[in-house]
């Protein structure tokens, strides 16, 4: 969304935008009450999506919680949190470039850093179910695409 | 400014215009407006978030507050040619110890300011952690992404690999290694960090045809062997699988 409306003030800059150019905003703001709905409910979720995510993650990799420190089980706590809330910021005003760029190219280092990929993986894998949960189907079509840019670069899936 | 990031140059961050016992991580004082706003956000990588681009002194400071400088290839390639013209095949050293020189002072910047965003000392931190935090700011300012082998670090020695090397991909095929400054930045840089002497040698290059750089760091006597294979036409294949069955020269 940004980048489009930063595009379209380049490419319509000294005339008029065309009917088509302005589509992309009719159909944001078709959506627009949904998405702030959406995110409203993921807010208001967010610590039990995490925690159920938690139980997810520890029941696929029970030796690897087994021997992490209390810290770094904090980390992953909010880790997961953080991915909750970015993934719904994404969602709210349509715009994954900023997702992809700020948020996730550097996370995937750390991941891969902190040897946590597979739990990773399960996390972003059962993420979809444990928000169905809690959106309407209608409101889950609005955050699967974070989703799935969220599993494609912090996943091998 | 920021198209001209993006059409493929990059920025020398000036860690040395500040005294390192002065950065403050969350300083109420710094000129970089998200980093006033937001001192402890984490990621602040892509171009818009580590860069605050100052229009009043027409200064840009990335998120460690070091000044930068946006430089084109056409720069890069007249500091390489320039420095061959000067001291000739010497180049190659002059720009390694540039580089080493760089790294070692980086090492002390580094451990800065990664103690005062992470509120925690690097030797606490997973050290592939810590590697990552020190490499994602030049990887904003255009150097490159990196890939780093700690796997054989218990027998002395380690392989960096980083792909689209600002230096080997401005000067393009020329047939040799041309990541001198690379080499010497991550010898002095490490040497900081683990207060050893450690040196680094280019096995593999993008200037040599290659798809990425290959960099092998660690005790001088690897780096020697290495050398020699390397003279003697051995391809980074050769040396890595030579050091990984344990074959150097001793001292």
């Amino acid at each position: 969304m940004l980048k489009q409306l930063n595009r379209l003030s380049i490419d319509a800059d000294g005339r008029y935008a065309t009917a088509s150019e302005l589509q992309f905003l009719k159909n944001y703001l078709q959506t627009v009450d949904q998405r702030i709905q959406t995110y409203e409910k993921l807010r208001d979720s967010a610590d039990a999506i995490a925690n159920q995510l938690d139980t997810h993650v520890r029941a696929a990799e029970p030796e690897f919680f087994s021997t992490a420190s209390k810290e770094y089980l904090d980390f992953c706590l909010r880790d997961r949190k953080t991915a909750v809330r970015c993934s719904a910021a994404a969602m709210l005003i349509d715009d994954l470039d900023n997702l992809r760029n700020g948020v996730l190219c550097w996370v995937r280092t750390i991941v891969n850093a902190v040897g946590y990929g597979k739990a990773a993986k399960v996390s972003h894998k059962v993420m979809p179910d444990v928000m169905g949960q809690y959106l309407t189907p209608d409101e889950m079509k609005l955050i699967t695409p974070a989703l799935a840019l969220n599993r494609s670069i912090l996943t091998d899936d | 400014m920021v198209a001209s990031a993006h059409l493929g140059s990059l920025t020398f961050g000036d860690a040395s215009s500040q005294s390192v016992g002065n950065t403050s991580v969350g300083n109420p004082m710094t000129k970089h407006t998200l980093k006033r706003r937001f001192p402890n956000r984490f990621n602040h990588y892509n171009l818009d978030n580590f860069f605050s681009f100052n229009s009043d002194d027409g200064s840009i400071t990335d998120w460690n507050e070091g000044r930068n400088v946006l430089v084109t290839e056409d720069f890069i390639v007249g500091l390489i040619e320039g420095l061959e013209e000067e001291v000739g095949s010497a180049s190659g050293v002059v720009m390694y110890n540039i580089g080493e020189e760089w790294g070692k002072r980086d090492a002390k910047f580094f451990q800065n300011w990664f103690e005062k965003e992470y509120r925690r000392e690097i030797r606490t931190s997973s050290l592939t952690f810590a590697l990552e935090a020190w490499w994602w700011p030049f990887t904003t300012q255009g150097w490159g992404n990196w890939d780093i082998d700690l796997s054989e670090q218990k027998n002395g020695f380690m392989f960096i690999n980083i792909f689209d090397s600002a230096v080997a991909r401005t000067l393009g095929d020329v047939g040799k290694p041309v990541c001198h400054l690379y080499a010497g930045m991550f010898a002095g840089f490490f040497t900081g960090l683990v207060k050893k002497n450690l040196s680094c040698i280019e096995i593999q290059c993008y200037a040599m045809g290659e798809t990425y750089c290959k960099f092998l760091l660690g005790k001088q006597d690897r780096i020697d062997a290495a050398s020699f294979w390397h003279t003697e036409g051995a391809t980074a294949r050769d040396i890595e699988k030579r050091l990984r069955h344990g074959e150097f020269v001793g001292r």
